[in-house]
Order: structure tokens, then sequence, then C-alpha cells
């Protein structure tokens, strides 16, 4: 299975922040729609998976990882039972392990919700 | 030059002083260490309790109040040093204390800036002033029990 590794550091920004495009320049949604769907529809296509590194970034904030994970869900864009397979969160540095349990937190929840 | 039971006294004693030496060197090092550990403890149950003051004066004002985003970028920032104490710390403590951690801390994540952080039309949330506060107070709680059990050498280090 072809792993398609999306950073958000190094393919989009170290300072994520915001929900909308309206709260700022790399807000949540702009990430989502800009960076995430399309490497989603990638892998749909070949068959792989995403995998979303979370490290390298200054921080980020609850209402960004929601609008990402949550959002994407929402957005009904892909089957949720695909989702769960295909989208992992991925933070090999451990400063970003609460980051990642909240971003899997977000996503679980909604796939349960939509399933 | 000494007479022979001075040498023969000497010798009696060169064993107890060195263990004596090396048992209060050993028992330093060890009390050092855990003074560190204790004192990394402080700090980040400090440094929890000033984040959720923070967020409590960020949400008690709008997004249009004066300074907000500067509060917003010392929250994320001080959440940053909470995951960075608290790996400093993973050395020295439990696995599943480390994990209790990082439970704790994804809670305070979501409770300082879930919902509407960062949006720009944000309005004062009275329900999350109080919730970041309690969240807080859990988290401290939840790091003091993980300490203290492994104190009690319930859990293996590491």
């Amino acid at each position: 299975m072809t792993d398609l590794k999306l950073s958000i550091a190094n393919d989009f920004s170290r300072y994520p922040a915001g929900r909308t495009r309206r709260d700022g320049e790399f807000s949540a949604q702009r990430f989502r729609e800009e960076k995430l769907v399309p490497a989603l529809k990638k892998a749909q296509t070949i068959g792989g998976r995403v995998i979303v590194v979370l490290d390298g970034v200054y921080g980020y904030s609850s209402s960004f990882l929601e609008e990402t994970f949550g959002g994407l869900v929402r957005s009904k864009l892909f089957p949720a039972a695909w989702l769960r397979k295909a989208l992992l969160i991925e933070a090999s540095d451990p400063i970003y392990t609460s980051y990642k349990l909240d971003a899997e937190s977000y996503l679980q929840d909604e796939l349960n919700y939509a399933a | 030059m000494f007479p022979d039971w001075v040498w023969t006294f000497l010798a009696f004693l060169f064993a107890p002083v060195l263990a004596a030496i090396l048992s209060g060197y050993a028992v330093n090092r060890w009390k050092v260490r855990e003074d560190y550990i204790e004192k990394r403890f402080d700090e980040l149950c400090s440094t929890i309790l000033d984040t959720a003051d923070l967020a409590s004066d960020y949400w008690s004002g709008s997004a249009a109040d004066e300074g907000m985003r500067l509060c917003e970028s010392k929250i994320v920032a001080s959440l940053k040093r909470i995951g960075g104490l608290r790996v400093i710390l993973s050395q020295y403590i439990s696995r599943s204390a480390h994990n209790e951690l990082a439970q704790a801390e994804s809670a305070l994540l979501r409770e300082t800036t879930g919902g509407n952080f960062g949006v720009h039309n944000r309005q004062p949330d009275p329900q999350k002033i109080l919730s970041c506060q309690a969240v807080a107070s859990d988290c401290v709680i939840t790091i003091r029990r993980a300490r203290m059990s492994d104190l009690r050498g319930f859990r293996r280090r590491g």
C-alpha cells in the first residue's frame, strides 16, 4: 500500500491557526481544502493511505485540529469507512503526542457519528 | 614511624570509611536527581495553572478586544511548553504515568483552545472560563497522583 506523507509544517505552514479562511492565512479550512482533500483524492485513486505528520509546527490549537479532521468527515467528500483506514495521523516527536491524541479523538468522534 | 597497632587500626577503619563516603555520594546523587524531578513537576503544574489563567482571560473577551491575538499566541506557546516539560519528565516516570499525563494534557489543550479559539468573530464564553480552570485542576491532580504512584513504587520507571 502506497503511503502519501503530508507534513503540516513542511507542506503548509509552521504557524497554522484558525478554523475558516476568514480567521487567518493558514487556517484549517485552507489546509483541508488545498492540501488534505487533494492528497486523499490521490490516495483514493492509487489505493493508498495519507499520513498527516504533525511534527515541526510551533503549536496547534484544538480548534484547528477539529476543523481539519472533524471538518473533513463532516464535509462527506469521502466514505467514513474508507477514511478510517486511509487517513493516519503521525507525530514522531513526543512533544506532539497530546496534539495527536486530540486530532485522533476528533476524527474518531466524527467517524463514529457518521457511521 | 608509627607503631604497628596504628596501622592495624587504620586498616580496620579504611573499609567502613570508604563505604560511608561512597554511600553518601550515592544518596546525594539520588537526592539531587529526585529534587530535579520534583522541581520539573512543580514547574509543569505551575505552567498548567498559568495557562488556564491565560485561557480564562482569553475566553472572557471577544475576538475584537485588544491583545487577543497576543493572548492566543501565549496560550499556544504555553501549551507547547507543557508538552516539552512532559517529554523531559518522561525519562524519569513510568510509561503509564506518562500516558496519563499526555491524556490530561490533551484534555487541557481541547478545553483551552477548542471551540471558537482563533475564530475572527468569537464572542466571550463564560462556560469556557470555568471549564479551563476545572480541567487545569484535574490535570494537576492527575500529575500529582501519577507522581505519587511512581514514588510508592507500584510502577516501573522508563
